[in-house]
């Protein structure tokens, strides 16, 4: 797996990278077990008994929240799917009312600079981190992104023989005009996300994208919806569809299946922060410091089909040998979509 | 007798009353007309929770300078007209069947809308979007199986004539249980006179009756029409998957459809409604008020139902197809997709969904919340309905009574995610109450004050039936106030407010915009909690999360039922037979 970064961090970055090609490192830079049994028995003997998560499509998440409960029982992960100006404003009435209720946050890397400054996040070092490429670690090590969601193809098989799409430029095929849906191109969801990324990483260009908005995608209310209208088969192919959402999908039967692109997928990086006065906050390190273990990243790879950001993490299944993902975090990610929504945008309304 | 010689008891005295009445006026201020006070705030300050104020009319400036706002009035209006037309259509022909025809099917008629009307708006959306799904509802997958799949594309209640195709089945309900009375109660003489000189029964009644009931209709259309402008769940459901956004869900989308709350646009949205809403609420009241509208009067012949003749059979279809479509198949379109792995996907059936719910410590909270909000709730609800409908109809010029009147029309004039906003900034404001937020008492709160005017106004019909001679009787025997209200009046009373009660525990189970922003993670409503899952695609544990709930209402209902039923027996036995022991004795001192 190469992670291609375009990001005022490049240097940092490409050294993050270089250490993934490092796989004899990798039980060196993760929590350990005693690290993570430390937390839990903190944890018990502080009668905490759950870990509150705000996250986005968090149904798609269950494999990994069954496993951590299984792995320390008597701890329950208690998921609620909010992200965004919702998760802002539960989090301000939370903040205000002196009762928060949520312990991690876990949402788009977007959504973390505005969480710290709003200071919402409490920093917390897990054990290991440190050897985090520094691309992925927040301001105050407040936030990590602990996990890269590729992004690609969405297929529903039943309406798509073949391979389907299997480059970006695939997406232009004229077959496939008026059968695409994806999320808003015009507001700050996965399909802008993947393109500034796959724009960034010169997967493609400018005229890729008028030549897109001529296949005239239909809009989704968001990720969740899109996959559902994929996999009824109301479109054959959702282009920017989180690989995570479509492996719930795949589990429960739904005929779909997730293509990787030859120039790479664009990811959604996924970042995980403490939030200050979280009511189990032992529980919560544990949960934090577990995503980014060695068995978190397996699990996360295994289940849900995302890829760790600690050096060494495993691939998920089906991923090609040295697949090239397009990854666009923090500060290069905010700048890059702001460019977005003042030029390209306009070509999707 | 008026409420000033009541008599009262002794140790409560003239100050006793006084304060007792400037508390309950207080009350009423507090839950009633202060959020309006306090949402004018909000518009003009931003957040609820930002610890500093600063006045500023951004809001304001944001919202009439956005361009998206002609598109949400223009949606709103034609949503609201467009339902209320065609759910006047459908309430008038099966107003017409009930009153003026014989067929076999027309007792069916009254149960069949009251139970379209007391279905929650939001459950009916989900299971229209399940419906009538082109790729993946019932109907679309029966059309395949007999090889006319194409017609399937049609039938997509994520559009507009979706939307208002559904909105009109659902708001049928409402508009037949408005006109059956004015329809069946309309002067026939007119008419009759008019099949005598030659006319149809049908000509007749179009040129001669119908137009004669055109009041009625407009008072009924218009409130129709402010009920279309408040709707949330229909549109959110329906409409937001494709863009259609109403003032409604404008003011929610300003507060989660961009990257941080805009609590200023979104508050300013929500006045602008309100402000929208009541001009339409003054202009019925101007255009009905001290006009004569008589349509009823002592020289018509008693009616009699035509006897259908040849044709008959068709009525009773027409009967019997808009049972199925209005009630049968989205009821069973909820069953078949909670046992469906993934929302169609159809061959595979599972419990999962259910075992789902059950390992859920959020849905399980969520249904224990929802019970407790619809038999609490729509308890104290419907007795404080009551009391203030007492007020109203027994002293109508007094400060409370006018208070009551005012309070119990406002909520009804607020759309509930405006009402929302407005209870929050109460709320969040106010000492103690403050302390409740993200517990299911402050959503129970909020869900009480938006179901007063349906428990005013259930109960405000039927205790204006009740003479107050019953109550002079009482006081003359030397009862008291309380009990010979809730003794005699609040008896004589109970079968409404019984119905009432179920109507209210059904409205406050499935409405989604007043708790919508006072809920938490971990209080939620099923409701709230249906919403997010549907929002993660998540149709089929929805379906299983709502027939849970009905089956667990229906179930604790027969329960309480069942003891009800128990308890009376148990206290009537007694006074039974000790009133049969006075009587003998009675009997016997006369024989004697």
């Amino acid at each position: 797996m190469r992670h291609s970064f375009f990001s005022r961090r490049l240097t940092i970055a490409i050294a993050g990278a270089c250490l993934s090609v490092l796989p004899a490192m990798a039980g060196l830079a993760h929590a350990d077990d005693a690290d993570l049994k430390a937390l839990y028995e903190a944890a018990k003997s502080a009668g905490e008994d759950t870990v509150s998560v705000y996250m986005p499509a968090a149904a798609s998440n269950q494999p990994l929240f069954d496993i951590f409960q299984a792995e320390f029982p008597g701890i329950t992960i208690t998921p609620t799917d909010i992200f965004g100006a919702a998760m802002f404003a539960r989090l301000e009435a939370e903040v205000a009312t002196g009762k928060p209720q949520a312990d991690v946050l876990s949402s788009g890397d977007l959504d973390f600079p505005t969480l710290f400054s709003k200071g919402y996040l409490e920093s917390f070092a897990p054990a290991g981190v440190a050897d985090l490429s520094k691309g992925y670690v927040g301001t105050d090590n407040s936030w990590y992104v602990w996990t890269l969601v590729p992004v690609g193809p969405g297929i529903n098989t039943d309406m798509i023989s073949g391979d389907g799409p299997t480059s970006w430029a695939d997406l232009l095929d004229p077959a496939l005009k008026g059968k695409m849906a994806m999320t808003s191109a015009t507001t700050l969801t996965t399909s802008p996300m993947a393109m500034v990324q796959a724009l960034a990483g010169g997967a493609i260009d400018d005229a890729w994208i008028s030549a897109f908005a001529a296949q005239k995608p239909s809009i989704g209310k968001g990720t969740s919806a899109t996959m559902l209208s994929v996999a009824q088969g109301q479109f054959a192919v959702a282009p920017f569809m989180a690989l995570t959402v479509l492996n719930a999908a795949k589990a429960k039967g739904a005929p779909v299946k997730f293509n990787y692109l030859k120039e790479g997928n664009a990811v959604v990086p996924l970042s995980v922060g403490l939030m200050k006065g979280a009511p189990h906050p032992n529980a919560a390190k544990l949960f934090i410091s577990w995503l980014l273990s060695p068995s978190g990243a397996k699990i996360a790879a295994e289940k849900l089909g995302s890829v760790g950001t600690m050096p060494g993490s495993p691939e998920p299944e089906g991923m090609p040998a040295n697949h090239k993902l397009l990854v666009l975090t923090g500060d290069a990610m905010q700048a890059a979509l702001k460019d977005w929504v003042a030029g390209q945008a306009a070509k999707f309304e | 007798m008026q409420p000033s010689s009541l008599p009262v008891r002794p140790w409560t005295g003239r100050f006793g009353r006084v304060a007792f009445r400037i508390f309950l006026a207080a009350l009423i201020v507090y839950c009633l007309l202060w959020p309006m006070v306090m949402l004018l705030r909000g518009s003009l300050t931003g957040s609820p929770f930002a610890s500093e104020t600063h006045w500023t009319l951004s809001g304001f400036r944001q919202v009439l300078g956005d361009p998206q706002l002609l598109s949400n009035i223009w949606a709103t209006i034609l949503l609201s007209v467009g339902v209320t037309v065609g759910s006047l259509v459908g309430g008038t022909y099966f107003a017409v069947l009930a009153t003026r025809f014989q067929t076999r099917f027309r007792s069916w008629i009254t149960p069949m809308m009251v139970l379209v009307a007391a279905t929650p708006g939001l459950f009916y959306a989900i299971s229209w979007a399940m419906l009538a799904n082109p790729s993946a509802g019932v109907v679309s997958k029966l059309l395949a199986a007999i090889g006319i799949g194409g017609l399937g594309q049609w039938f997509n209640a994520v559009s507009w004539p979706g939307m208002i195709i559904t909105g009109s089945l659902k708001v049928s309900g409402f508009a037949y249980l408005f006109l059956v009375g004015p329809i069946s109660a309309a002067d026939r003489g007119q008419e009759d006179a008019a099949v005598i000189s030659g006319a149809s029964r049908l000509n007749a009644f179009f040129t001669i009756t119908l137009p004669s009931l055109a009041p009625a209709y407009f008072a009924i259309g218009m409130l129709l029409i402010v009920a279309g402008i408040q709707s949330f769940d229909m549109p959110a459901i329906l409409g937001l998957p494709i863009g259609i956004k109403t003032l409604s869900l404008r003011v929610h989308d300003y507060l989660v459809g961009y990257a941080t709350p805009n609590w200023q646009a979104a508050n300013a949205v929500a006045v602008l409604t309100m402000v929208f809403v009541a001009s339409i609420v003054a202009v019925q009241i101007w255009l009905l008020h001290g006009k004569d509208h008589t349509t009823v009067s002592g020289k018509s012949p008693p009616v009699t139902p035509l006897a259908s003749k040849g044709w008959g059979w068709l009525i009773d279809l027409s009967i019997l197809a808009f049972a199925f479509v209005a009630l049968v198949a989205p009821v069973a379109q909820f069953v078949i997709g909670s046992f469906q792995p993934f929302f169609g996907l159809y061959g595979r059936w599972t419990l999962d969904n259910y075992i789902w719910i059950l390992n859920d410590r959020v849905g399980v909270g969520a249904l224990q919340s929802t019970l407790i909000i619809a038999f609490v709730g729509a308890s104290v609800t419907v007795m404080a309905g009551f009391f203030m409908a007492y007020a109203i109809s027994r002293a109508p010029a007094s400060f409370l009574g006018v208070l009551s009147r005012i309070g119990s029309w406002i909520p009804a004039t607020a759309p509930g995610i405006v009402l929302s906003v407005a209870l929050l900034f109460t709320y969040i404001k106010t000492p103690l109450i403050r302390d409740l937020f993200g517990t299911h008492w402050l959503m129970m709160f909020a869900l009480m004050v938006g179901a007063i005017p349906i428990a005013v106004r259930a109960a405000e019909g039927m205790i204006a039936q009740i003479s107050r001679e019953l109550e002079e009787a009482a006081y003359i025997s030397g009862s008291y106030p309380i009990p010979t209200v809730v003794g005699i009046v609040a008896r004589l009373c109970a079968p409404s407010l019984v119905g009432a009660w179920l109507l209210i525990s059904l409205w406050m189970a499935g409405t989604l915009d007043i708790p919508l922003l006072l809920q938490s993670t971990n209080s939620q409503t099923v409701a709230t909690y249906a919403f997010s899952l549907v929002s993660q695609g998540e149709y089929s544990i929805a379906a299983a999360m709502l027939v849970s709930f009905l089956l667990l209402l229906a179930f604790a209902t027969l329960i309480l039922f069942g003891i009800f039923q128990i308890a009376r027996r148990l206290f009537d036995r007694p006074r039974t037979a000790a009133s049969t022991k006075s009587s003998l004795a009675r009997e016997n001192m006369h024989g004697n």
